[in-house]
């Protein structure tokens, strides 16, 4: 049986994490190609259904990056997102998805390092968590 | 905290008509919604009372809410700088009225807030076979009898953790409450709040009494509380995963009528009836190709899983989406289940004060970590 090759859909903000993930491909830092990066102006512009939808569908991970803690470009956004990711991963959590499914990191545009290591680490988790439940399911 | 017992009038009912009919002829209120018994006696609907005659019908402690009446005072409540309009309400209606308030829905002085004692709901077809004599009702519930068996309630009023006198909450959110079970004196005795003891003051016919209602129901909470675990572990799939969960949500017509009976659900443009939800042939071919097939209406779950999303922090728990539902499908336990664990990490609680703000509209430095 091949391995299970998970997929990541990657929200980055443009200002930092969007520039992070640049920065890893300029600098040749070698990570796992299961992530589709879309890139957003903001974390805190991330609607949770723009994660919800592709969880249904099927997707195994979803990462979102912001700015550090201070760095938000929009003042806020970052600490805005934080608090709606927590309230999302609860009901991902109370509904039987998994919410470890879900990752949000603070990675900013010089941390190339940083970001290729999370979407490493984050293809090893999602391998032993396996696929999502859902990839096959047409019924959602 | 202020307090006054009100002996006018026959019973405890006619005791809130007769606040209600002296508010509006003080003018403290430019109209007041209070709930009507029907000329036919088979429905009591919260009617906007201008005309003070009409509250003779008045039935604030009838088990009965065919919707939470929070959401029509979004209506009225509107207005600015004009005076306002006193609503009689039950709990979950006070608290969803809170929530209306922190959303902007609901001007904060346009309406004055009345909460009545309220000892459970049942369905609207089950009203109309019950009918009841309205003296003995209401000295039951003065006397702290409980008139009606669980089984016959609602089930969120059957795990209603706000009923009056009962939940242990100093002070009120209300301007005024209105309590009647377990009165010392077997009437209404009315409680307020600064705001309400201001709006009030003056106010011929009121007896200040330092006599509170004491827990008339001991026992009560207990009961409620074992009833809502029950129900929790009831819902298909909470614990058996999401597949579990789909097949409990197959049977849904995507029918919308759980949104429409939220008082919360405010948007006046909906995200699901918007072109996103109204997706291009070809769109739809596409994603029928991709896994094989592809279920019509779609996006069954993702309508639910984000209106749990946006509203759970709020839910109050009257459980009007439940009791719309045509399919019996259990959101109103979801809703809660999940408002109680999103809510308990921001220490937050729906309903308890106006001034406390939404948790999505603001945040702390340090908190939710690790992420």
């Amino acid at each position: 049986m091949p391995e299970h090759d998970p997929r990541i859909l990657a929200f980055l903000c443009n200002w930092c994490t969007y520039t992070g993930a640049d920065l890893a491909g300029t600098s040749r830092l070698q990570y796992p190609t299961n992530v589709r990066v879309i890139r957003m102006m903001c974390s805190g512009s991330v609607d949770p259904i723009y994660i919800l939808k592709p969880i249904l569908e099927g997707m195994e991970g979803i990462l979102v990056g912001g700015c550090h803690p201070g760095d938000c470009h929009y003042i806020n956004g970052n600490f805005k997102a934080r608090r709606r990711l927590a309230v999302l991963k609860a009901l991902l959590d109370e509904v039987g998805l998994d919410s470890r499914r879900v990752w949000f990191r603070f990675i900013s545009a010089s941390e190339g390092r940083l970001f290729a290591d999370t979407v490493t680490d984050m293809v090893k988790e999602l391998k032993q968590l396996g696929p999502n439940p859902l990839r096959d399911q047409w019924q959602s | 905290m202020a307090a006054w017992t009100v002996t006018a009038g026959e019973g405890p009912g006619k005791a809130i008509a007769w606040l209600a009919e002296t508010i509006l002829a003080s003018g403290r209120a430019e109209a007041v919604l209070m709930p009507l018994e029907l000329p036919s006696g088979r429905a009591v609907v919260p009617v906007l009372v201008k005309q003070a005659d009409l509250l003779q019908r008045a039935r604030p402690l009838a088990p009965l809410a065919m919707g939470n009446a929070a959401s029509l005072l979004t209506g009225v409540g509107r207005r600015k700088g004009a005076g306002p309009v006193a609503a009689v309400l039950r709990p979950c209606e006070v608290k969803a009225a809170v929530e209306l308030i922190k959303l902007k829905q609901i001007e904060p002085g346009a309406v004055v807030l009345l909460e009545a004692d309220c000892l459970g709901t049942v369905p609207a077809q089950a009203y109309r076979q019950l009918i009841p004599d309205w003296t003995a009702w209401e000295a039951a519930i003065a006397a702290g009898a409980p008139p009606l068996p669980m089984d016959q309630l609602r089930p969120a009023c059957r795990a209603c953790v706000g009923p009056s006198g009962l939940d242990g909450r100093e002070g009120n959110v209300a301007a005024l409450r209105l309590r009647v079970a377990g009165s010392p004196t077997g009437t209404l005795c009315v409680t307020a709040n600064p705001a309400g003891s201001d709006w009030l003051a003056g106010l011929e016919g009121l007896t200040l009494t330092d006599r509170l209602p004491a827990d008339p129901f001991p026992g009560l909470s207990t009961q409620r509380a074992a009833a809502w675990q029950q129900q929790r572990q009831g819902v298909k799939g909470l614990s058996a995963g999401i597949n579990a969960l789909m097949d409990e949500f197959s049977i849904c017509l995507r029918c919308a009528n759980c949104r429409r009976a939220c008082p919360i659900c405010y948007c006046r443009e909906c995200v699901f009836d918007g072109p996103t939800f109204r997706p291009e042939p070809d769109a739809l071919l596409k994603r029928a190709g991709r896994k094989g097939g592809l279920v019509l209406p779609t996006d069954i779950m993702l309508f639910h899983l984000t209106r749990l999303n946006h509203m759970a922090l709020s839910c109050v728990g009257c459980g009007q989406c439940e009791a719309a539902c045509p399919q019996g499908l259990p959101v109103a336990t979801m809703f809660r289940g999940l408002g109680e664990k999103t809510r308990a990490l921001f220490g937050y609680e729906s309903g308890r004060d106006p001034a406390e703000p939404l948790p999505f509209t603001v945040f702390k430095e340090a908190e939710l970590e690790p992420r």
